[in-house]
């Protein structure tokens, strides 16, 4: 069927006509059937249609339009082409619509963005396809009848702003219900379908589009809705979504419109937490999609964190050491510096003559000290117990704190173990990537905590050139609190370049050192105590600064 | 079935933006023009102050500058597009037996559109031609009489208003119940997320 009613010359002319309603020739291939797509699978939710960016291909699933529109080809393709060409402008601007919208309905589950682009599309496309566009609808709503709060307000908006008859896309009874339920449910549609396109920028039409929108959506975690002609825009990927956790001057001013015009009652705070954002506009993707976004999302979110702790100051230029090591002998010649005259060698050459005739000896300068340099190797025993928060949902300041640490030490040119414990323990390879590194860094436990002293005893045999730090807090006393467990952290400072605790604590540190026992005595134990959770990275960032001069 | 092409007026309206406001009396000069064209006596100069200060009858002052910001925008279509032709066409086929009354018949009616609002909103740029056209019984073409009408109602702004008042008044009860819920999650996720302070 879907072949008899799309042969390829219709095909041509829909695309042709597509491009004309744009004015534009587009560099994307001819649409193709959804069938050859068979990579995807859509769990019987197939799109309408889309453009496959990677492949730069619009694909049409031409049974489903032979079924409920086939006389739409061309206003559904100019559709596709209104988000590759206009709405969004970029996934840049996606992203920071999907960030907006969470703080403007928290919690949503499926992002509203594509059905906003797609009202922007659709009213451009409209202007001269509206009745097409209308017959996409109404054959949806032929196989699938039924017709949530939001959908009829969406439609609803459709038939204000095409003219069209109350009842001409949506069901006729379901008018009636919907009024009694939501009161001025169709004024509301009319009053936005006059107000939406009329406004001047993109983001105050959003800030209007959800403050209406969220009325029929009663409860915004559960909402999902499959409409035709959605699910066509991709979502935006790690990099736009990162920019756009952290908002911008022209999001805030639209707020600010949006309260003073009363869509909204007060203006939402700027206060979201980026990494609560990260984990709202990720919600609706699929398991190992959602995993993998968010795991990019916190590590930029904690990068940023890390580099404002790590402001990189210019090196200054290094001058020339004075020369003093002894070197070859030459004549010494009236001029040169009298104090340069190596007077035994002199006689040695020249007897009593040595005095018309001195030698010099001359000084080089001493080759830089080769003890201790090369690059720095760290480990890193960050605790993850249960009484810090998980680091992708909350800022936990102890793994920032060791991000801040593994940072310096690898822009060093230095290399990072992250040894990751709480009541059982992940030991990392050597890291030379700070990424890497700050990934190893996010895991989390969330159980108790037991130091892993096996471990530290086992990995500072191995290696005794290591610089070790221990991230943790009073815990770590605790931990430390038996004749056992100070004979490894003695052994193991013994056999590290240098051993530091870093520990929150409120408590004397005098009374700190008492209880981790000859460690602390020895010199290349270190305790660092902070007493505030926020001051734990600036805390790391000046240890780091000390440890390997970053 | 002829009548007034108003995709062409709008897009003609479109190319030809409102730049700076009319005064009061070259807007009022540029309608008097049109009437004359089309066989009309305009109102005379204290008919027109009568149109104008008619508003000061209101309740407010805004209403006074509304007329003359409407009547401005009125005789920017008039001299830029060819509505003034579309007008003075209808004039001679169906000449006004007061002409003052149409106008102020056709003030009231756009009440409260605003300069402002007919440029930068189609809905109110069409509901302003419609009204115009109706002033002078033009047919819109492509239109019925009572098609006109009807799609007259869907873009009645003052209706609209009134309609909206109803939704608006919904959308207070149910936000407030639904800033409610939301902070019960907000507090539940909070717990749940057990941060240690």
């Amino acid at each position: 069927v879907a072949r008899a009613a799309f042969p390829p010359d219709v095909i041509a002319a829909a695309w042709r006509d597509a491009q004309a309603l744009w004015e534009t020739r587009v560099d994307l291939s001819p649409p193709e059937a959804l069938a050859k797509q068979a990579s995807t699978d859509w769990g019987g939710n197939e799109p309408l249609a889309y453009i496959d960016l990677a492949i730069r291909q619009v694909v049409v699933n031409f049974p489903l339009l032979a079924a409920i529109a086939p006389g739409s080809l061309a206003a559904v393709l100019a559709h596709e082409l209104g988000h590759h060409l206009r709405f969004p402008h970029t996934l840049g601007l996606s992203a920071q619509l999907a960030v907006l919208e969470q703080r403007l309905i928290p919690g949503l589950k499926q992002s509203l963005t594509n059905l906003f682009f797609d009202l922007q599309v659709n009213e451009e496309v409209g202007r001269t396809r509206a009745a097409e566009l209308a017959d996409v609808y109404r054959g949806f709503l032929r196989r699938d009848p039924e017709v949530s709060p939001v959908f009829h307000f969406y439609l609803a908006i459709y038939e204000e702003l095409w003219g069209l008859p109350a009842g001409s896309l949506l069901p006729v009874a379901s008018e009636e219900p919907l009024e009694r339920q939501y009161p001025g449910i169709r004024a509301d549609a009319r009053m936005f379908a006059q107000t939406f396109w009329a406004l001047p920028s993109t983001y105050l039409q959003f800030v209007y589009f959800c403050s209406r929108f969220i009325r029929y959506i009663p409860v915004p975690s559960a909402h999902q809705l499959r409409v035709p002609l959605g699910g066509d825009v991709p979502f935006p990927g790690a990099d736009d979504l990162a920019d756009a956790l952290y908002g911008n001057g022209e999001i805030e001013r639209a707020l600010a419109e949006g309260a003073e015009r009363g869509w909204l009652d007060v203006v939402p705070g700027e206060g979201t937490d980026p990494l609560v954002t990260a984990n709202r506009v990720t919600e609706h993707l699929p398991g190992k999609e959602r995993g993998k976004l968010r795991e990019a999302l916190v590590s930029r979110h904690y990068k940023r964190l890390v580099d404002r702790h790590l402001v990189p100051i210019p090196p200054l230029a290094k001058s020339q050491p004075d020369a003093y090591l002894p070197s070859t002998l030459s004549e010494w010649e009236v001029g040169d510096d009298p104090g340069r005259i190596d007077w035994t060698a002199s006689v040695l050459l020249s007897g009593a003559a040595a005095g018309a005739r001195p030698v010099q000896r001359d000084l080089l300068p001493e080759p830089p000290d080769t003890v201790g340099a090369g690059p720095v190797a760290v480990e890193i025993y960050l605790d993850t117990s249960g009484s810090m928060p998980n680091p992708t949902q909350s800022l936990n300041a102890m793994t920032l704190a060791a991000q801040v640490l593994a940072a310096s030490a690898i822009r060093k040119g230095g290399v990072v173990r992250a040894i990751v414990y709480s009541t059982e323990s992940r030991v990392s390879p050597w890291m030379y990537d700070e990424d890497v590194a700050r990934r190893s860094l996010l895991h989390f436990y969330g159980g108790g905590t037991e130091f892993p002293f096996p471990v530290l005893d086992r990995l500072s045999a191995e290696r005794a050139d290591v610089v070790r730090v221990i991230v943790s807090d009073s815990d770590f006393l605790y931990n430390v609190n038996h004749d056992a467990a100070r004979k490894v952290l003695l052994a193991g400072t013994g056999r590290s370049r240098r051993m530091v605790a870093l520990l929150a604590l409120g408590s004397d540190p005098k009374a700190a050192l008492a209880t981790i026992g000859p460690a602390g005595q020895h010199p290349a134990f270190r305790l660092v105590t902070v007493n505030d959770l926020g001051a734990f990275a600036e805390m790391a960032a000046r240890l780091a600064k000390g440890l390997f001069g970053a | 079935m002829s009548g007034w092409d108003l995709v062409t007026l709008a897009a003609e309206l479109d190319q030809a933006p409102l730049a700076s406001p009319l005064s009061e009396a070259l807007a009022i000069a540029v309608i008097a023009d049109v009437l004359r064209s089309g066989g009309v006596r305009p109102p005379s100069v204290a008919e027109w102050q009568a149109l104008v200060a008619g508003a000061r009858r209101g309740p407010t002052v805004l209403r006074f500058d509304l007329r003359r910001e409407q009547l401005g925008v009125v005789a920017h279509a008039l001299q830029s597009t060819s509505l003034g032709a579309a007008t003075e066409a209808a004039l001679r086929a169906s000449p006004p037996t007061d002409p003052t009354a149409a106008l102020e018949e056709f003030l009231g009616a756009v009440f409260p559109l605003t300069a402002e609002m007919i440029r930068s909103n189609r809905f109110r740029r069409e509901e302003m031609l419609r009204r115009w056209a109706s002033t002078w019984r033009a047919a819109i073409a492509g239109e019925t009489a009572a098609a006109s009408t009807e799609r007259l109602g869907q873009i009645d702004y003052r209706k609209a208003l009134v309609e909206y008042e109803r939704a608006e008044k919904a959308r207070v009860e149910e936000a407030a119940k639904r800033a409610e819920a939301l902070r019960l999650a907000q507090e539940a996720e909070a717990a749940a997320r057990g941060w240690r302070e």
